[in-house]
């Protein structure tokens, strides 16, 4: 057996990370509203995590940072690892997220910002052709995504170190 | 005691002088609450990514105590107590007369004491600026939320990057001065907020 060290990448607000490299973690530290989209390629092993914040731009604007946008980060996500060798068909998604932090918000309002969230994810996907494989998301807690680029696989964990493999 | 002031395109020395007669009157609410002298050990007003706001507080992972408050009317933003959960509790113990122990839960009366602390220090923060520039601000009632840095942070962070790649911050850290505690006040503004500055005629 040969030893290898994991690289641990964190993927802040925002950001988009495509990685070929097998001893990559992919990392979202501290979601609350914000959706962790994990995707992987399992024949390729093109692996990808980006951290959505809000639904969608105002005005189409372009920001700085796209990726922090639904409606243009899961586009980007798709394209970045395409360049990188994946196959579109055969990209495993798992997202995790989409908490309501704030007790005095009203579930599905205009607030919810998680729940938004989890919705332009959804129509974001469904327009890239791609589907959720796993998810573990809503509540009012926060949770860290990791995707193991070694294996595939992918783990939530939360305040209170509750692990749920996905 | 301003260490470090981003370049923008507003009237800086206003928003400063601004921003630390709120801050002096929230931490002397804040003092009068805890009922023991408090200093003020830094204030930082800086433009930044989103991601360094929450390095601030110990980065995304980090289980923090976060009383967090907005507020509206003239203008919008994000007020945050964030405190490491040993500080939240010897502030508890400060207002509530009892020994800190070191434990991981909390009662429902504690939480009420934290949530009056923002009220206090948001209360006074807010009425200070209003005063001084004769508009009305109007306070949410705070919530408590104990969990990691970053889902926490990111309710105020949410609403402000739909409109900009960074924050604007004003971070104040401070300790009781017998060095028991100390925590952290977090300003986060809206644009209209920042704006604000150019009113006042120093």
């Amino acid at each position: 057996m040969t030893a290898s060290i994991d690289v641990n990448i964190s993927v802040g607000l925002g950001e988009l990370h495509v990685t070929k490299d097998p001893d990559a973690v992919l990392i979202c530290y501290g979601l609350g509203s914000c959706v962790a989209v994990s995707a992987f390629d399992p024949v390729a092993r093109v692996g990808a995590m980006a951290h959505i914040v809000l639904p969608a731009s105002n005005n189409g604007a372009n920001a700085i940072l796209p990726v922090k946008f639904a409606d243009r980060g899961i586009p980007l996500t798709v394209e970045k690892m395409e360049q990188a060798g994946a196959q579109r068909s055969r990209i495993v998604i798992k997202i995790a997220g989409g908490a309501k932090m704030l007790r005095g918000v009203t579930a599905g309002s205009v607030l919810d910002i998680g729940e938004r969230n989890i919705e332009a994810v959804n129509v974001a996907m469904h327009k890239a052709g791609l589907k959720i494989h796993a998810q573990d998301i809503r509540g009012d807690w926060g949770r860290c995504l990791w995707l193991y680029m070694a294996s595939g696989l992918t783990r939530v964990k939360t305040a209170e170190q509750r692990i749920i493999d996905l | 005691m301003i260490q470090d002031v981003a370049k923008t395109d507003i009237d800086l020395g206003a928003w400063e002088e601004l921003m630390k007669k709120g801050i002096t009157n929230a931490i002397s609410g804040l003092s009068q609450m805890v009922q023991k002298k408090i200093t003020v050990d830094s204030v930082l007003i800086s433009r930044i990514p989103a991601k360094e706001v929450i390095d601030l507080v110990g980065g995304p992972e980090t289980l923090i105590v976060g009383i967090y408050l907005n507020f509206s009317g003239a203008a919008n933003g994000h007020l945050m107590l964030a405190h490491r959960p040993e500080v939240a509790y010897a502030l508890l113990g400060m207002i509530l007369g009892e020994e800190p122990v070191k434990r991981n839960d909390i009662s429902d009366y504690e939480l009420s004491a934290l949530s009056e602390m923002g009220n206090i220090t948001g209360s006074f923060f807010l009425n200070a600026i209003a005063d001084t520039l004769g508009i009305t601000l109007y306070p949410s009632p705070p919530s408590v939320i104990i969990d990691m840095a970053g889902a926490i942070m990111g309710i105020a962070l949410a609403e402000i990057l739909q409109e900009s790649d960074e924050v604007m911050v004003v971070d104040t850290v401070f300790t009781t001065d017998d060095q028991s505690a100390g925590g952290r006040f977090m300003i986060m503004p809206n644009e209209s907020f920042v704006q604000l500055s150019q009113h006042y005629a120093r």
